[in-house]
C-alpha cells in the first residue's frame, strides 16, 4: 500500500476533538479590558514613557520634601554666607542674599509646578471645549467664537497682568494664574477647532451622521479620540509654556513676588551673574528643562497609548 | 522631493528678498586692531570713541527734555552761557557762548557778554537765541517738564501759569552779543543754576521750521557745542561727529562718537570685554572686580551726587509720629545695607545733604557731622535702642506695646531682582530690629508714583540727583509749598530758613543757615531717611583721556582723546 | 467666496474696533501716566502745562472719541513720551527689523521642523526619533533669556565671531536669529510628528500602500498634506509672533524692532504707542487667521469654514 492509502484508513479513534466546539464560537478570546486600562497597560509597555513619569514623580516629591528635609528655611537671609558654591552646609549653594539654594529650588518648584500644570489644565479644558463647540458647530457658531477669540489675543496680555494685579490689589499665585489663563486658552482652542473641523469633514463621521447618530455620541466615539493626540502635544508644551511664561514674567519683574520664587524667576535672577556663578542659573534651568523633556516623552508616550486605531 | 526643492528654493529666495529690505548701511567701527600703533603720549591718527547709553533719549529738544540720557548727548551737542569743567581734579568754570558776565549790586540783574560761537551751519550765537529758549521753555503751552529750573527769573511764575505774555519774563537781548537776565531775587548758585539744559539756546527759525518734528530724530537738531548729530537710529544708536564752527573747535579731538543703545547690563558688560565700547559702568561687585584685573583700563570712581533715602508719608496713622520715623531710620545699619542691597558700591550717608555739594570751599557734610551717626550714639549713650524710641511713640499714639501688632507697607518703585533683594534685606533687618513685620509693595515705577502723589503710602524708596553745586538744590525739595518728596510734611521756621539761606550771598552765614534747616529736618523732625550717596564706579580703556571724574562737571566729551589704541 | 471674503473683512473691522476700544479703557485704567516716567516732584503748575498739551486733563471719554475720530483717518498719533515720533512712523520702521529676524527664524524653523518631524514620524521608536526629537526640544528646554545670554557670552565674548549686540549688517543677525529659530524647529516638528502618526495608521494611507504605491508617494501625497491641519494653525500665531518680534532677543541684543517698543510702552504708560503696536498686532492677527482659514480649505477641501 502506498503512504496515502494507508494514512486514508487511519482510525478515526486515533484522534480526539479538543476544540473548539461551535457553541463556543460566539465566545470572547480574551478577556474584556475597558479602554482605560488598556491605554495603561500600553502605556506601560513604552518605556522612555514609563521611566519619564516616573521621574517626574520624583521631581514631585521633591517638591513637596524638598524644603523640609533641607537643614535651612528658604527664605532666611545668611549675610556672611552670600553666592557660595554648592558645598556641604548648603547642597545647592546660596544665592546673593545667602539663602540656600537647595530649599529655594524645591520651594520654586512648588509654584513652577503649580503653574504649569494647573494652567495647562485650564486652558486645555477651556480651550478644548471652546475650539470643539466651533469646530462642531460651524457656520456662524463658529464666525462669532472666533471673532472673540481673536479679540482676546490681541489685547496685551501685559496690560491684563498688570490691571488684575493691581484691581485684586495682590500679586499672589492666584492672581498670576488668572492673569495668564484669561487669555491663555486661545491657542488650545483653535488647534482643537482646526482639528474638529477636519475630522468632522471626514467619510466616517459623515456616515455616521447619516445613519443617525447621536452628536453626542460622534463627538465622543469620533471625534474626541482623533482630536485627543494635538490636544495631548498641547498639553506637553503648555505644562512648560506656562514655566516660561511666568519666568518671562518674573524676568520683568512682574511673576511672583518675593520671599515666594520660582524656577523661572530664580533663573531670571541668575542671568546677570552666571559667569561668575554658573551654579545659580544652572540648577532652574537644569530643573525646568528635565520637567518639559518628561512631559514631553510622557505625553509621547499617552498620545500612544490613548490612539484608538493601536487597539491590539 | 519637490515640496522640499521648493521649500528650499522659496526659503533662499526670500532670504534673499527680506535681507536686502531690512538691512540699512550704517555700521559702527571696529574697534582698532592695533594698525594705529603710536607712541605714548601721541594722539592716534583716527580720534573717536565708543560708548553707551542704557536707554534711548526721549528727545533732544532742550524744552522737553525729561531724562538724563537726553542730558547726556545736549551736553556734548549745545552750549550754555558757561560751563562747569574740570582742571586738574579740581572744578573749574569755564566760558561758554558767554566770553563776560557780570551781575549788579544786589545780584538780581545779571549780564552776558557774549562771545563769537556759531551754530552748526556757520550762523553766529546770539542773545536772541537765548531770549527765545527761555521764552519757550516758560511758556505752558510748550509743556516744558523742566521748566521750574527757571523759577528764580522775574515774571516766570506768572508767565508758565498763563497770566502773563512771555514777554514779560525777564530775560531781553540788549543787543546781539548781550543778554540780560533778572531776578526775582539774589540767587547765590546763578551761575552753576545756566549750566543746565533748559538754559540752552535754541534757534527760532529752525524751530519754527521743524514744528512738532524738533528734536525727534538727527536731521531736526542744531548744535552749537562741541559735537552734532549725524545720525539716530532709535534704540540702537546716536552718531555724533565733531562741529568745526564751535568756538573752542581746536581744544576738541574727537571726529566721531557712537553712543549704542545697550539695555540690558549683560550686553554692555560683554560689549566692554569684548572691546566694543570703549567705557562701561559698574554696578556689581562681581564685574567690578573682574574688570579690575585688566591690565588695559583705568578704574575711574568718584562719587555722585544721587541720594539714596526712604521717605516717611507725616500723614499716614503711624508715621505722623516723629520717634517713630526716627525708630524706623535708626534701624538701618549703613554700612550693612550698603554691603548687602547695594553691593558695597555706595556711599553710607547720614545726613540730607549729599557728600559731594559744598558751600563756597567747605564740604557741607564736613560742617554739618553725621547727623544719623550722632544720633546713634547719642542713644547708646543713654542705653537705648531704636526700638525704644519705636515703642515710645506707640505708646504716645496709643497702640500698645506690640511691634508685632503694626501693619506696616513699605513700597518699592520697581520689580525687578534689585528691588527684591532690597525689599527682603529691609524685612529681615526690620524684623530683627523693631520686631515690625513689613510687608512690600513692588510696584512698577508708574503706579509707585501714583500713590505716592496721592499720599497712599506709608514708607517709600527712591533716589533724587542733584543737579547743581548748592545746598539749596536738594534742602529746597522739604519747603511746605513745594513738597517734592511727597512727604506731606511742612514747617514754618524750615520755610523761613530756606527763603533766607536762598538770598544769603556770604557763605558761612549761607552755609549756617542750611545746616540749621537740615537740623530741623533730620535730628527734629526725621522726615526722610538718607541711606546712601550713588557713586560712579566706571571703567575706560586705558588710551582714553581727559574724561570727567567729578560729579557736577559738564564737560562731557569736549576735551577727550585716544592714545595708544 | 467673494461674498465670504467681503463678510470677513466687515468681521475684521469690527474686530479691530472692539480690540481698540477695550485696550484703551484697560490700559487707562492702570494708574500711573506717562509724566510719572519722566520726571519727577513736579510742580503742579508743569504738571497741568504737561496734561493740557497732550489733551489727558479732558474727560476720559472725549479723549477716547478724539482718538477714534483720528484712528479712522489713520492717524495713530504721537508717542507721548517720545515727542515728536509719530506712531506710524515708529511702527513702520521697527516692524521690518522684528519681521526680518524673526522671518528667518520661521522660515529655518519650518524647513528644518518639518523635516525633522517627517524624519520623527518614520522612524518611530527608533534612534532617528529620538535623536531627532532631542534636537527639537533641545533649544527650548532653555528659557530664552538664559539661552541668548550664554550665546552672546560664548560667540561674542569668548569666541569674538559675532559682536554682542548692535544692528547694521549680516553679523548682526546671526546670535538673535540663532537664539530664535529653536522655537518654531520644537513646535513643527513635534506637532507634525503627532499628526503624521495620526494619518499614518488611517485606512486610506493603508489601501495607499496595499496599491503599491512608493513609499515618496504616500508620504508627500497623502500623509503630508493631511498632516498639515495642525501646522497652518500654529502658523498663523507664529507669523504674527515673526513681528512682536521677541522683547528679550531684541533688548539683550540691541536690536530696534517693534518687541522691544511693545513691552517698554506698557512700562511707561506710553498710550499711543501702546495704543499702535496693538492696533498693528490685532490687524496682523485677523489677516493671518483669515490666511490659516483658506489655507485650511486648501489642504483639506472636504472642510468649508464658516457658514
Amino acid at each position: 500500500m502506498t503512504e496515502k492509502e494507508k494514512n486514508k484508513n487511519l482510525d478515526k479513534n486515533l484522534f480526539e476533538i479538543i476544540g473548539p466546539e461551535t457553541s463556543e464560537a460566539e465566545k470572547l478570546g480574551r478577556p474584556q479590558v475597558s479602554f482605560l486600562s488598556d491605554a495603561w497597560r500600553r502605556f506601560k509597555e513604552n518605556k522612555i514613557a514609563t521611566v519619564a513619569l516616573f521621574l517626574l514623580m520624583i521631581i514631585g516629591i521633591m517638591v513637596i520634601i524638598g524644603p523640609w528635609i533641607s537643614a535651612h528655611e528658604y527664605e532666611v537671609i545668611n549675610r556672611d554666607r552670600r553666592n557660595e558654591s554648592p558645598n556641604a552646609d548648603f547642597w545647592f549653594g546660596t544665592d546673593r542674599l545667602g539663602r540656600d539654594l537647595f530649599s529655594r529650588t524645591w520651594q520654586g518648584g512648588r509654584v513652577s509646578l503649580i503653574i504649569g500644570i494647573v494652567g495647562a489644565f485650564i486652558t486645555a479644558v477651556a480651550g478644548s471645549i471652546y475650539g470643539g463647540i466651533s469646530g462642531y458647530f460651524g457656520g456662524r457658531v463658529d464666525d462669532i467664537m472666533m471673532r472673540i477669540v481673536e479679540v482676546l489675543i490681541s489685547v496685551p496680555y501685559l496690560i491684563v497682568v498688570i490691571l488684575l494685579s493691581v484691581v485684586l490689589n495682590s500679586k499672589s499665585l492666584g492672581t498670576l494664574l488668572l492673569a495668564m489663563t484669561i487669555t491663555g486658552w486661545t491657542g488650545m482652542a483653535r488647534l482643537v477647532r482646526g482639528q474638529v473641523l477636519q475630522v468632522k469633514s471626514q467619510e466616517f463621521v459623515m456616515a455616521a451622521v447619516g445613519l443617525g447618530v447621536r452628536p453626542w455620541k460622534i463627538i465622543r466615539k469620533h471625534i474626541i479620540p482623533n482630536v485627543l493626540s494635538v490636544v495631548i502635544v498641547s498639553v506637553t508644551f503648555q505644562v512648560p509654556g506656562f514655566i516660561f511664561s511666568e519666568a518671562f514674567l518674573s524676568f520683568i519683574g512682574l511673576g511672583i513676588q518675593p520671599p515666594e520664587t520660582s524656577w523661572g524667576a530664580l533663573a531670571a535672577a541668575a542671568q546677570n551673574i552666571y559667569t561668575f556663578y554658573p551654579y545659580q542659573l544652572f540648577i532652574p534651568a537644569l530643573m525646568i528643562a528635565l520637567t518639559m523633556l518628561c512631559f514631553t516623552l510622557m505625553g509621547d508616550g499617552l498620545r500612544d497609548a490613548l490612539d484608538p486605531k493601536l487597539r491590539k | 522631493m519637490k515640496f522640499k526643492k521648493y521649500l528650499a528654493l522659496f526659503t533662499i529666495l526670500a532670504l534673499t528678498v527680506v535681507m536686502f529690505a531690512g538691512c540699512n548701511d550704517s555700521a559702527t567701527p571696529d574697534p582698532s586692531n592695533g594698525d594705529n600703533g603710536t607712541d605714548e603720549g601721541q594722539m592716534d591718527a583716527e580720534q573717536y570713541i565708543n560708548t553707551y547709553l542704557v536707554s534711548d533719549p526721549t528727545t533732544l529738544d532742550p524744552s522737553l527734555r525729561s531724562d538724563t540720557y537726553s542730558s547726556t548727548i545736549l551736553v556734548n551737542t549745545l552750549e550754555s552761557l558757561v560751563r562747569m569743567e574740570e582742571r586738574d581734579g579740581d572744578y573749574y568754570q569755564n566760558r561758554g557762548d558767554a566770553e563776560t558776565w557780570e551781575y549788579n549790586e544786589d545780584g538780581t540783574v545779571w549780564t552776558f557778554y557774549l562771545g563769537d560761537n556759531k551754530w552748526e551751519d556757520g550762523e553766529p550765537v546770539t542773545a536772541h537765541d537765548y531770549v527765545y529758549s527761555l521764552r519757550r521753555s516758560s511758556n505752558p503751552a510748550t509743556g516744558s517738564p523742566n521748566s521750574y529750573f527757571l523759577t528764580p527769573i522775574v515774571n516766570f511764575e506768572e508767565v508758565n501759569n498763563g497770566t502773563l505774555p512771555v514777554e514779560e519774563l525777564g530775560v531781553r537781548a540788549i543787543d546781539e552779543k548781550t543778554l540780560e537776565i533778572t531776578l526775582t531775587n539774589p540767587v547765590p548758585a546763578f551761575l552753576s543754576m545756566i549750566d543746565s539744559t533748559v538754559y540752552y539756546p535754541q534757534r527760532q527759525d529752525k524751530v519754527e521750521e521743524w514744528g512738532e518734528r524738533y528734536g525727534s530724530e538727527a536731521q531736526y537738531t542744531i548744535s552749537n557745542g562741541p559735537f552734532k548729530v549725524d545720525s539716530w537710529t532709535p534704540n540702537s544708536s546716536i552718531i555724533l561727529s565733531k562741529n568745526e564752527n564751535y568756538w573752542d573747535a581746536e581744544s576738541v579731538s574727537l571726529e566721531r562718537v557712537v553712543y549704542n543703545i545697550m539695555t540690558d547690563e549683560t550686553t554692555y558688560y560683554n560689549a566692554f570685554e569684548s572691546g566694543q565700547i570703549d567705557f562701561v559702568g559698574t554696578g556689581r561687585t562681581e564685574w567690578l572686580e573682574r574688570f579690575q584685573q585688566r591690565d588695559d583700563v583705568n578704574f575711574n570712581s568718584y562719587t555722585s551726587a544721587t541720594i539714596t533715602y526712604s521717605f516717611y508719608n507725616s500723614r499716614d496713622d503711624l508715621f505722623q509720629n516723629e520717634n517713630i520715623r526716627k525708630a524706623f531710620t535708626l534701624a538701618i545699619d549703613r554700612e550693612d545695607i550698603n554691603e548687602v542691597a547695594f553691593s558695597g558700591l555706595r556711599v553710607p550717608t547720614y545726613g540730607w545733604v549729599v557728600p559731594t555739594i559744598s558751600v563756597g570751599n567747605t564740604t557741607f557734610r564736613d560742617a554739618a557731622g553725621d547727623t544719623i551717626l550722632e544720633m546713634k550714639a547719642e542713644l547708646e549713650a543713654e542705653g537705648l535702642t531704636s526700638k525704644d524710641l519705636l515703642l515710645q511713640g506707640m505708646e504716645e499714639l496709643g497702640l500698645g506695646d506690640d511691634p508685632e501688632s503694626l501693619n506696616v507697607t513699605f513700597s518699592l518703585a520697581g520689580t525687578d531682582d534689585w528691588f527684591r533683594t532690597l525689599g527682603e534685606y529691609l524685612q529681615q533687618v526690620y524684623r530683627e530690629e523693631l520686631g515690625v513685620n513689613i510687608e512690600i509693595d513692588f510696584s512698577e515705577w508708574g503706579i509707585f508714583y501714583s500713590n505716592v502723589t496721592s499720599g497712599n503710602y506709608q514708607i517709600g524708596f527712591m533716589g533724587w540727583g542733584a543737579y547743581y553745586n548748592d545746598p539749596y538744590d536738594v534742602l529746597s525739595l522739604f519747603v511746605s509749598d513745594q513738597d517734592m518728596i511727597e512727604t506731606g510734611w511742612g514747617n514754618d521756621e524750615y520755610d523761613a530758613l530756606i527763603r533766607e539761606a536762598a538770598k544769603e550771598m556770604d557763605d558761612e552765614a549761607r552755609l549756617e543757615l542750611y545746616i540749621q534747616a537740615e537740623n530741623i529736618l533730620l535730628r527734629d523732625e526725621m522726615v526722610v531717611s538718607p541711606l546712601a550717596t550713588s557713586r560712579v564706579n566706571q571703567f575706560v580703556k586705558d588710551y582714553v583721556h581727559n574724561y570727567s571724574t567729578l560729579g557736577f562737571s559738564n564737560m562731557g566729551l569736549k576735551y577727550v582723546y585716544t592714545s595708544g589704541r | 467666496m467673494l461674498k465670504y471674503i467681503i463678510k470677513r473683512l466687515g468681521y475684521a473691522v469690527l474686530t479691530l474696533f472692539i480690540v481698540v476700544t477695550l485696550t484703551f479703557f484697560l490700559m487707562r485704567s492702570i494708574p500711573g501716566d506717562p509724566l510719572a516716567s519722566m520726571a519727577r516732584g513736579l510742580p503742579e503748575q508743569t504738571r497741568a502745562n504737561f496734561y493740557a498739551k497732550y489733551g489727558l486733563d479732558q474727560p476720559l471719554f472725549t479723549q477716547y472719541t478724539m482718538y477714534m475720530q483720528n484712528f479712522v483717518r489713520g492717524d495713530l498719533g504721537e508717542s507721548v513720551v517720545f515727542p515728536g515720533r509719530s506712531v506710524t512712523d515708529t511702527i513702520k520702521r521697527t516692524a521690518p527689523v522684528s519681521g526680518l529676524i524673526g522671518g528667518i527664524s520661521l522660515i529655518l524653523g519650518f524647513a528644518i521642523g518639518i523635516s525633522l518631524g517627517i524624519i520623527a514620524a518614520l522612524n518611530k521608536n527608533r534612534w532617528p526619533d529620538y535623536i531627532v526629537m532631542f534636537i527639537a526640544i533641545l533649544g527650548v528646554t532653555i528659557p530664552i533669556f538664559v539661552l541668548a545670554s550664554l550665546a552672546q557670552y560664548l560667540f561674542s565674548v569668548r569666541l569674538g565671531w559675532f559682536p554682542s549686540s548692535g544692528w547694521g549688517d549680516l553679523r548682526h543677525l546671526f546670535l538673535p536669529v540663532a537664539v530664535s529659530f529653536f522655537g518654531p524647529i520644537a513646535s513643527f516638528a513635534r506637532y507634525l510628528k503627532s499628526s503624521m502618526l495620526e494619518t499614518l495608521s488611517q485606512d486610506y494611507i493603508l489601501t495607499a500602500k496595499a496599491k503599491g504605491l512608493s513609499k515618496r508617494a504616500v508620504i508627500l501625497k497623502h500623509t503630508l498634506r493631511n498632516s498639515m491641519i495642525p501646522i497652518v494653525t500654529i502658523l498663523a500665531a507664529r507669523i504674527v509672533a515673526v513681528f512682536t518680534g521677541s522683547f528679550i532677543v531684541e533688548r539683550m541684543f540691541g536690536v530696534p524692532g517693534i518687541g522691544f517698543y511693545y513691552i517698554s510702552s506698557i512700562n511707561n504708560n506710553d498710550y499711543s504707542m501702546i495704543l499702535g503696536t496693538t492696533v498693528f498686532y490685532a490687524a496682523l492677527f485677523i489677516v493671518a487667521q483669515l490666511f490659516v482659514d483658506f489655507i485650511y480649505m486648501m489642504v483639506d477641501p472636504r472642510i468649508r469654514v464658516g457658514s
